[in-house]
């Protein structure tokens, strides 16, 4: 954890957050101080003041980063100078960026895995018959392109069948988000969760470009008339 | 927020009052905060409303803009411009389709990709059209006020897309304003509402659907607000779909009812015109009453001119498809926000168009709820703006606006792939960074090619920029640059490329795909002094000549008058060169020489003056005349051109 973020590691979310954005003698808050030419950022956990953990109240914390983002955002500068407004707005970003990655359950599962870089060992392999099955829809896929007017029922069932799969694919995916959070530090477990999760997600990726391909087939029909 | 591109932006002056402006496709308004904080719109002789609409000359030079423009409209299609707004920020293949229903030119200009509109011998850019608008906004406003008034915030449709937001900014420059925020109109109703200061139901804010039908564009928002923050949740529309739309339609039902009594009206420009007011006039009698008449002048196809008389139900038979085309959007707009009609708790109306009872049915129907509708539809967009300029100036709001990207923002990988850095709806100000580097060996710059859109391929997307981060040479893949991308409050985007190698960092000038350069606008605010010097100087020379005129005549009366027959003959020769190089100086048009020549005529008939006065008192003292005489000097002097303000 960078220091200059968060002093002291704190228990609840966003607390520690607070501590750097000192309230300014203009009324405004402002980070205390911005990390040096070559000095590291602050992950995205950092900024928010959240342990890296991929669980959380998402309205409670979304409604924490806003109360902040309300403080520092540039437009309550506007008559501070254009050095405050600037000052101002690097935080905001710095705010705007790290939510608009966390935000999301998928987003920080992805981010987890990204945090520790790339890994050979816990490269995604799909198993033999992920891979076939794979095959099989992506030639399905390319059939039915030819006439997809005409095989709209056909994509929309197919289309069913792989948000059925995602479905389960998230349920996987959140028992290793809560194995990782279970972790808290321990870099086995970490490594562990981490492979779990690299496989769940790289299984959604490929879910997803079926998912997308097959909605843009769908998305040139119309629907038949009753 | 689009991105906008430019370098950084001028901190705000502290004491000139800012003002809040709608500019319209059809109409424009400006609104200000007044001293007791209540927005307020700035009304002129003729109302609040200024017709976007601009009227030259032949030969392309401003008559008018305004309301007698908007009279000019069906004298004068050729040279009376409207619908720019259409126009802001698109390329000509991008407005083709609308090129057939505009009387006016539009070309495209070689090596541009902005169109020029044809005046007269004159082209103008969308932005320096807009731009006469936003002038008389201003004037309007410092009228009303009696103030100086250079800062303002401006509202676009949320639909825009950069350039057009960059073209609403260039013409705001060019009206000598300074351009505090572009802001989506939608956004700008729900701040006139005070709807993000409302007690929320469930402590998370209330979501409002604002539905935007003007006169070209319609835009649906959904918004979330809460505790004096707005964040907009997803947005959509309709570049195409208004008021404007209503009444091609009314006016294409017309013109085939004619054609069927054997009528061609197709070439007939005024005529066209005056069907478009009368439908126009039709349309808005139509909402408060179930029949209405208009009498249109035929001329010249027939003398009788013609009784249209429709019903509401013809009405809205009529225009029901394109009330229809709002549905899609809307529902688009929901999903993208993730949320059904029914979490939304507030619907608000805005533009003309949602006078329509047909229109406020089917949102209600929509959306499961009746729609605000008490502020007037015109001016709720203007008011708004009035409030965000109020927010960024005055400081005695504790209110903040916090906009989104509405399109992702991406760059262009090998084989012409997008890699997307921001995705759309992404608050700002938000940064991003990606690192690049070489694929051939001493390589001395690396192209970056910025894009917004949503599609896969650079080719589907908007190019927003391209530039080029210059390196030193060296074998490829060995430099390292990382690129930071930040999109500030104003959505303007701001490079910063940092060598990995030797930690040098450049701030990289961004210049814009579309629309007008720094350099360009720069050039046309130049031109428009260089124009207002001219204007000066060609209206002091029709001054002088006007005075000159009147020297001469007196002159030769006073020549061939008593005093004229006593004057030596050299004098009277003098005075006849006096008068030849007056003449001559008219003929160079230039106004130094003139008012040379005419002092040398005057000192030259002093003598003449003065006999002249002598023999007047004499014949007065005969006939009692002197002070009939006196009285004619006085006259003259009277009638001495003023000098109008330029």
């Amino acid at each position: 954890m960078n220091e200059m973020f968060l002093s002291t590691a704190p228990a609840g979310p966003l607390t520690a957050a607070l501590r750097p954005y000192v309230i300014g003698d203009h009324g405004g808050a402002v980070l205390n101080r911005w990390p040096a030419p070559g000095e590291a950022m602050p992950n995205h956990f950092e900024v928010l003041g959240l342990k890296p953990q991929i669980c959380l109240d998402e309205a409670a914390t979304d409604a924490k980063v806003k109360a902040l983002i309300r403080q520092l955002h540039p437009d309550r500068y506007l008559r501070d100078g254009a050095a405050m407004v600037e000052k101002a707005q690097k935080h905001t970003a710095l705010l705007n960026d790290a939510w608009r990655v966390l935000r999301d359950f998928e987003k920080r599962c992805h981010y987890v895995v990204e945090l520790a870089g790339e890994r050979p060992d816990e490269v995604y392999k799909p198993s033999a018959a992920e891979l076939a099955l794979s095959f099989e829809r992506n030639e399905t896929l390319d059939e039915l392109a030819e006439a997809p007017q005409q095989n709209r029922r056909a994509l929309q069932s197919l289309l069913g069948e792989l948000e059925g799969d995602r479905v389960d694919i998230r349920e996987i995916l959140r028992e290793d988000a809560e194995l990782w959070d279970a972790a808290g530090g321990d870099p086995a477990g970490e490594a562990t969760a981490r492979r779990r999760l690299r496989t769940s997600l790289g299984r959604l990726t490929y879910l997803d470009k079926l998912r997308a391909r097959c909605k843009e087939l769908l998305e040139k029909t119309v629907p038949e008339r009753a | 927020m689009a991105i906008l591109i430019g370098g950084p932006a001028a901190a705000p002056a502290q004491s000139e009052l800012a003002v809040g402006i709608d500019l319209g496709t059809t109409n424009s308004l400006v609104a200000w905060v007044d001293e007791n904080g209540q927005p307020q719109v700035l009304s002129g002789p003729n109302g609040p409303l200024v017709p976007s609409v601009i009227a030259f000359d032949q030969q392309g030079e401003l008559l008018a803009t305004g309301v007698p423009a908007d009279q000019r409209v069906h004298l004068d299609p050729r040279h009376t411009i409207y619908s720019v707004k259409r126009l802001m920020g698109r390329d000509a293949a991008e407005v083709a389709d609308e090129l057939v229903l505009l009387p006016y030119q539009v070309h495209a200009e070689p090596g541009s990709k902005a169109v020029r509109i044809q005046v007269g011998d004159r082209r103008y850019t969308p932005p320096e059209l807009s731009a006469f608008v936003l002038k008389e906004l201003k004037r309007r406003a410092e009228l009303a006020l009696g103030k100086p008034v250079a800062r303002a915030v401006i509202t676009v449709p949320a639909y825009f897309g950069d350039a057009q937001r960059q073209a609403t900014k260039d013409a705001g420059r060019l009206a000598g304003l300074e351009v505090l925020r572009i802001v989506n109109e939608p956004t700008a109703a729900a701040l006139a509402y005070g709807l993000d200061k409302r007690p929320d139901s469930k402590g998370q804010g209330s979501k409002v659907a604002v539905f935007d039908l003007g006169g070209g564009t319609f835009d649906i928002s959904i918004l979330q607000l809460h505790e004096g923050l707005t964040e907009v949740l997803a947005t959509g529309g309709d570049t195409h779909l208004g008021g404007d739309d209503i009444d091609l339609a009314m006016v294409g039902a017309v013109v085939a009812a004619l054609r069927q009594a054997g009528l061609e009206p197709a070439g007939q420009a005024e005529l066209l015109q005056r069907l478009r007011k009368a439908a126009i006039a039709l349309k808005i009698a139509l909402s408060s009453q179930e029949t209405a008449t208009v009498s249109v002048d035929l001329q010249p196809l027939r003398a009788q001119p013609l009784e249209l008389t429709w019903t509401r139900a013809d009405f809205e038979a009529l225009i029901a498809p394109i009330v229809e085309r709002t549905v899609a959007p809307c529902q688009r707009a929901l999903a993208d926000a993730g949320l059904q009609a029914s979490d939304l708790d507030e619907v608000v109306l805005v533009g003309g168009s949602t006078r329509i009872p047909l229109v406020r049915q089917r949102v209600a129907e929509l959306f499961g709820r009746p729609p605000h509708t008490e502020i007037d539809p015109d001016q709720v967009v203007a008011l708004g703006a009035a409030v965000q300029a109020d927010i960024m100036t005055t400081g005695r709001r504790d209110q903040l606006l916090l906009d989104v990207i509405p399109l992702s923002l991406g760059i262009e990988t090998m084989g012409g792939a997008v890699a997307k850095i921001i995705v759309r709806n992404s608050s700002i100000p938000a940064t991003a960074s990606d690192e690049f580097t070489t694929s051939t060996d001493n390589q001395t710059g690396v192209v970056i090619h910025v894009v917004q859109g949503e599609r896969e391929l650079v080719r589907d997307c908007r190019s927003l920029a391209r530039f080029v981060i210059p390196i030193e040479p060296m074998p490829a893949g060995l430099p390292r640059l990382d690129v930071q991308f930040l999109v500030d409050a104003n959505g303007i985007l701001h490079v910063t490329a940092r060598d990995m190698r030797t930690g040098r960092e450049k701030t990289v000038e961004v210049k814009p795909s579309y629309g007008l350069t720094d350099a360009e606008v720069e050039a046309m605010l130049e031109s428009a002094f260089d124009n207002a010097e001219k204007d000066i100087e060609e209206r002091s020379f029709v001054d002088q000549k006007v005075e000159a005129e009147q020297v001469m005549a007196a002159t030769r009366r006073q020549l061939q008058g008593p005093a004229g027959q006593r004057l030596d003959p050299d004098e009277a020769a003098d005075i006849e060169a006096a008068i030849a190089s007056v003449r001559a100086a008219i003929a160079t048009g230039q106004v130094d020489p003139l008012r040379n020549a005419l002092n040398e005529l005057s000192s030259c008939t002093l003598h003449l003056a003065e006999m002249g006065f002598a023999t007047a008192i004499e014949a007065a003292a005969k006939s009692d005349r002197a002070q009939h005489a006196l009285n004619h000097e006085h006259d003259v002097a009277a009638e001495k051109p003023k000098h109008h303000r330029v």
